[in-house]
């Protein structure tokens, strides 16, 4: 198939235009370690070809120069029937360097090219026009007004393009001049054919001047992230659930029909319990994915960096690693996602470094019963607050804590790309726009099949090997069984953190996800369904006598440790390495044992 | 004068980006806009030393202290 390649620059409507193209079938293809991302569909009997945002033809990041590589190989194949430019009409000065440099490349490959002049509605809006005919004159290939979002002129365009790309020849580029010097010549270009900045501008410093402002710029932050937090738990949660509600009826129907034993055990147990137990979260990634994408979209997400910089800067982090953090709090998998908009490839990897001692969702049953086995329910705290609540935002700060510390060493001792540049902080602020609900929703799909695609054979894997260690031999309880055995054999690995086997079992069995941490103690001290009652565990973790101090060191060790293999399966598909991946669950896992078991001993003495 | 040093909504010309920089991030800013001859307003200025943001062309963008303080201008009435 003849195949249609479409460039531009971040923020130029390149993926709305894709998607009034395309419809909604499209193929997502990424590539691992970096935030490069093509997008493919069909468009009539071409196949238009969405390749990564780019600035500049000249990459400066690692991420940068594999996009432009692409661009270059498309460009060249033969298959590439021609070149798809688009512009923001609003500002053409900076989308045309990235456009001139496209077109000479496309030039010296004999393909014709196109400029789609979008965002024209809004140059409409504020009552100017732009001589597409002189411009088009000026650039030696033709440029199509259109707006993406309210349609305008797409019908004529579409029309266009596909006679280009039907007759690439008649568009002959021989004899064509292509400008070299991008960067003087699309300055003398928006000069002469760009719209008046001021008027254009005039709204979005208006709005900046209360955003960016420093107290209601504030307020509006606080605002908008506590609106974030507050919908990842009201929005996923009954979606959770009727996710495990139908893994449950799947789960009863399908035990229905298999006999007793070891098939019917393995796949309610197993497949069922271990792995369904993992789909529950595409849900919340998937919200999570919507809430950042209408940040980003709408333009507020360049504001939130740019005043989280100056303070993350410290830690040796960007602006843009706030959102991820935030996000970190629900589930540490889509806030590995959203640091792909980090612009130094260094900071963004001590940022999904870090992710994981956010306190995801996950450790909350985890808390929830270390806290109400701690701290008595009706103790004040100054009189005012609740002390079992103030034990938990204790734990979501220890988690903030260490994750700067960490932030603060890994930037001090972690190597540099030498080979490549780091960017400074220069960041553009767009223009402040209503999100459209195509590219949102292409995004949330693909977070959840990327998500499942990645973690999905880890986790299938671990839940197996955990069924039959805890299952075998035959008949066995899960004190006698293998597991148990195991929980025996290493007991004196947890002796020092004042814990016994019965810990060590559920501590073990949690490596697969935290809150199975609640559910396997609950089956050791012999209460089924602990999951519902964590009031009743909790009473009989205090009858049996948990220590207070080997009770906080445990808490501190679930703030740590990465105890969650679908987050190694992310960032080992987002760093590229899965040396570095597997090295952090050892490297926290370390960390939170040595925590745990000085809370502990220094407990004791005192 | 440099670039940091430019107060809020004040213009100015750029007279010389560090030529210390990288060639490819002085390149980049030169397609960013940001070069010798170009004019540049500071929109406004963020508390306790965090970026400014600056009017570039027909761009806005934000800039941290560490690269707008290796940027020579000379202001503009």
């Amino acid at each position: 198939m003849q195949r249609i390649l479409m460039v531009g620059k971040p923020n130029c409507g390149k993926s709305l235009l894709f998607n009034q193209l395309t419809g909604l079938r499209q193929k997502v293809a990424n590539y691992p370690g970096i935030t490069v991302e093509i997008t493919r569909g069909k468009c009539d009997k071409f196949e238009l070809v969405d390749l990564p945002g780019a600035y500049s033809l000249n990459g400066l990041t690692r991420d940068e120069v594999i996009a432009v590589e692409e661009i270059r190989r498309s460009v060249a194949e033969p298959d590439t029937a021609m070149v798809l430019v688009v512009l923001d009409a609003t500002r053409l000065a900076q989308s045309l360097v990235m456009g001139l440099q496209v077109q000479s490349l496309a030039f010296k490959h004999n393909k014709p090219v196109m400029f789609a002049l979008n965002f024209i509605d809004e140059v409409k809006r504020v009552g100017e026009v732009i001589d597409t005919e002189g411009l088009s004159k000026a650039l030696g290939s033709p440029v199509l007004p259109l707006s993406a979002r309210s349609l305008d002129g797409l019908h004529e365009f579409k029309q266009g393009l596909l006679d280009m790309a039907g007759e690439p020849e008649r568009y002959a580029t021989e004899g064509a001049t292509a400008h070299e010097e991008a960067a003087e010549r699309s300055q003398e270009l928006a000069k002469e054919f760009g719209i008046q900045h001021d008027i254009v501008l005039k709204n979005q410093n208006r709005i900046d001047n209360f955003m960016l402002n420093n107290w209601t710029g504030g307020v509006m932050f606080i605002v908008v992230m506590f609106v974030l937090f507050q919908s990842i738990f009201t929005l996923a949660t009954p979606l959770m659930d009727s996710v495990e509600g139908f893994i449950e009826s799947l789960a009863a129907g399908t035990s229905a029909i298999t006999s007793e034993g070891v098939v019917h055990d393995f796949i309610n147990d197993a497949i069922f319990g271990g792995f369904g137990s993992f789909l529950v979260f595409v849900p919340q990634i998937m919200v999570l994915t919507l809430i950042i994408g209408l940040l980003e979209d709408s333009g507020y997400l360049a504001r939130a960096a740019l005043m989280c910089h100056r303070p993350l800067s410290f830690f040796g982090l960007s602006g843009r690693s706030f959102i991820p953090y935030l996000s970190g709090h629900a589930c540490a998998i889509p806030a590995i996602m959203a640091a792909r908009t980090i612009e130094s490839p260094h900071k963004r990897l001590i940022t999904m470094l870090t992710i994981p001692l956010m306190s995801c969702s996950a450790r909350l049953p985890v808390y929830a019963l270390l806290v109400a086995v701690l701290v008595p329910a009706d103790k004040t705290f100054l009189g005012v607050f609740n002390m079992q609540g103030a034990a938990f935002f204790g734990l979501y700060f220890f988690g903030i804590f260490m994750a700067l510390v960490v932030s603060q060493i890994l930037n001090r001792f972690l190597p540099r790309d030498l080979e490549k540049t780091d960017m400074p902080f220069i960041l553009e602020l767009p223009t402040y726009r209503l999100p459209h609900w195509k590219p949102l929703f292409q995004r949330v799909i693909n977070s959840g099949i990327m998500f499942i695609k990645r973690a999905g054979p880890i986790i299938f894997m671990v839940s197996v090997g955990i069924w039959v260690l805890g299952y075998f031999p035959l008949n066995s309880t899960l004190q006698d069984s293998w597991l148990g055995q195991i929980g025996h054999f290493i007991e004196p690995v947890f002796t020092p953190m004042g814990l016994d086997w019965r810990y060590g079992v559920a501590i073990l069995m949690s490596f697969l996800a935290r809150e199975v941490f609640v559910g396997a103690l609950g089956t050791l001290f012999g209460l089924e369904g602990a999951d519902e009652d964590v009031a009743g565990l909790a009473e009989r973790v205090q009858a049996d006598g948990l220590a207070t101090e080997a009770g906080l060191g445990l808490m501190l060790f679930y703030v740590v440790a990465l105890q969650c293999v679908a987050t190694v399966a992310m960032l080992k598909g987002e760093s590229g390495s899965s040396k570095l991946s597997w090295g952090l669950y050892v490297a926290y896992g370390l960390l939170a044992y040595t925590i745990a078991v000085a809370v502990n001993q220094i407990g004791g003495l005192l | 004068m440099t670039l940091w040093e430019l107060g809020k909504s004040k213009s100015a010309t750029v007279t010389q980006v560090d030529t210390s920089l990288d060639q490819q991030i002085i390149a980049r800013l030169s397609e960013m806009g940001l070069s010798q001859g170009r004019s540049v307003q500071c929109v406004r200025r963020g508390p306790l030393g965090g970026p400014m943001v600056m009017q570039l062309g027909g761009s806005v963008f934000a800039i941290e202290h560490d690269l707008a303080s290796r940027i020579q201008i000379s202001p503009t009435e």
